[in-house]
């Protein structure tokens, strides 16, 4: 991979692939192996871009398409990334509670099925229900009611209080 | 926790730039465990095998003294390996930025396509391995002693072609057996080399089809 090509075209839109990558792994070792494999499969098809929509859309999708069919064994299933694994009483004890709850998030995300893990990532980032749907290949309405059903589970899982 | 899980997402990444990529380590090297990939370097290694085991078989079979059953066994290995090339053209076609639906359901459609290929194949190639080997065997002589015995053993037996015409029949309902689970035996072989991946793409594609409806 040319690095010019992974500095203008990849680095900028890195927090996208580290979002995506994180949410499909366990530990660090396995998200740089995922990160890796999205850079180099981006690198592969950059050709098969289109331009029929922003590379940033089309970064989610390759993204989200590798995190999916990537083969790993599972090796270390019970390691976690270093700051997934504090010990409970420290996190409560933390100052630093939003980094906290971003690691629980995760946490909880990691225990949704691979595709719902990818529909909540695209629906936190905030892209709209026809895109989500576009993006994992639903339609629009199906993907609301499973945003819906998601979003009840991990609140269920992170012990929030529903609206 | 009382914040929504939008509010710690967002809180989470108040700014991308503090997230921070991995280096990149040797990536012209490294082998891809994409499914697809990965699917593409078995295969490759596949029919690699099968080359290698034909040039194998013809040696050999010409030192045993048998070059023309080696020389059959090696053509219908290497009809296997002419067809896996075009199937490994097409799979390079496979677009990885459609929607998730549709490059899993692409790859889907090839691996059943190029299943339904092969089976017609090794349809013929089970069958015909055991035919070769087994007139080969005849003419052994190992195959004339055994014929020999067997007459010996039972004089009124009716004979075809110099040989008992029971012994023809177990052959041909074993050729016939091979020709009807032809598409089983594929199924055995095929999934001991890539079961794994059919199963987690499957999981993906039901769990996509759910999502659908």
């Amino acid at each position: 991979m040319g690095s010019d090509f992974y500095t203008t075209s990849i680095l900028p839109y890195a927090a996208i692939i580290i979002k995506i990558c994180r949410a499909y792994t366990n530990n660090q070792q396995d998200f740089e192996d995922y990160y890796q494999e999205v850079c180099l499969q981006i690198w592969r098809s950059k050709d098969n871009f289109k331009q029929q929509s922003e590379w940033s859309t089309w970064i989610y999708r390759l993204s989200l398409n590798v995190c999916l069919t990537y083969l790993k064994k599972a090796k270390n299933s019970q390691q976690h990334f270093v700051s997934d694994s504090l010990p409970e009483e420290l996190i409560a004890d933390s100052q630093n509670f939003e980094e906290q709850s971003i690691d629980q998030l995760y946490l909880a995300i990691r225990q949704l099925s691979e595709i719902d893990r990818g529909v909540i990532l695209l629906y936190l980032e905030e892209k709209p229900y026809q895109e989500i749907a576009a993006i994992i290949g639903s339609n629009a309405n199906n993907i609301g009611v499973r945003i819906k059903r998601i979003k009840q589970r991990l609140n269920k899982i992170l012990n929030i209080k529903e609206n | 926790m009382n914040n929504s899980i939008e509010e710690i997402w967002k809180k989470g990444f108040i700014s991308d730039d503090a997230l921070v990529a991995p280096k990149l380590n040797d990536l012209y090297n490294k082998k891809s465990k994409n499914i697809v990939d990965k699917f593409e370097v078995v295969f490759k290694w596949n029919l690699i095998g099968l080359l290698v085991f034909a040039v194998v078989v013809l040696v050999v079979s010409s030192i045993q003294g048998v070059p023309y059953l080696g020389l059959f066994i090696s053509a219908m290995l290497m009809s296997l390996v002419i067809r896996g090339r075009k199937e490994q053209a097409s799979l390079k076609l496979l677009d990885k930025s459609g929607s998730s639906y549709q490059y899993l359901k692409s790859f889907d459609d090839w691996l059943k396509q190029m299943m339904i290929g092969y089976g017609k194949l090794y349809s013929f190639f089970y069958p015909a391995l055991f035919l070769s080997i087994a007139t080969q065997i005849r003419n052994t002589e190992f195959g004339q002693l055994a014929i020999n015995g067997f007459v010996n053993e039972y004089p009124d037996t009716v004979m075809l072609f110099a040989t008992p015409l029971y012994l023809l029949l177990a052959v041909a309902v074993i050729a016939s057996l091979l020709l009807y689970f032809s598409g089983v035996l594929y199924r055995i072989d095929f999934n001991s080399l890539y079961g794994r991946m059919l199963t987690k793409l499957e999981d993906l594609i039901s769990d996509m089809e759910e999502l659908r409806c």
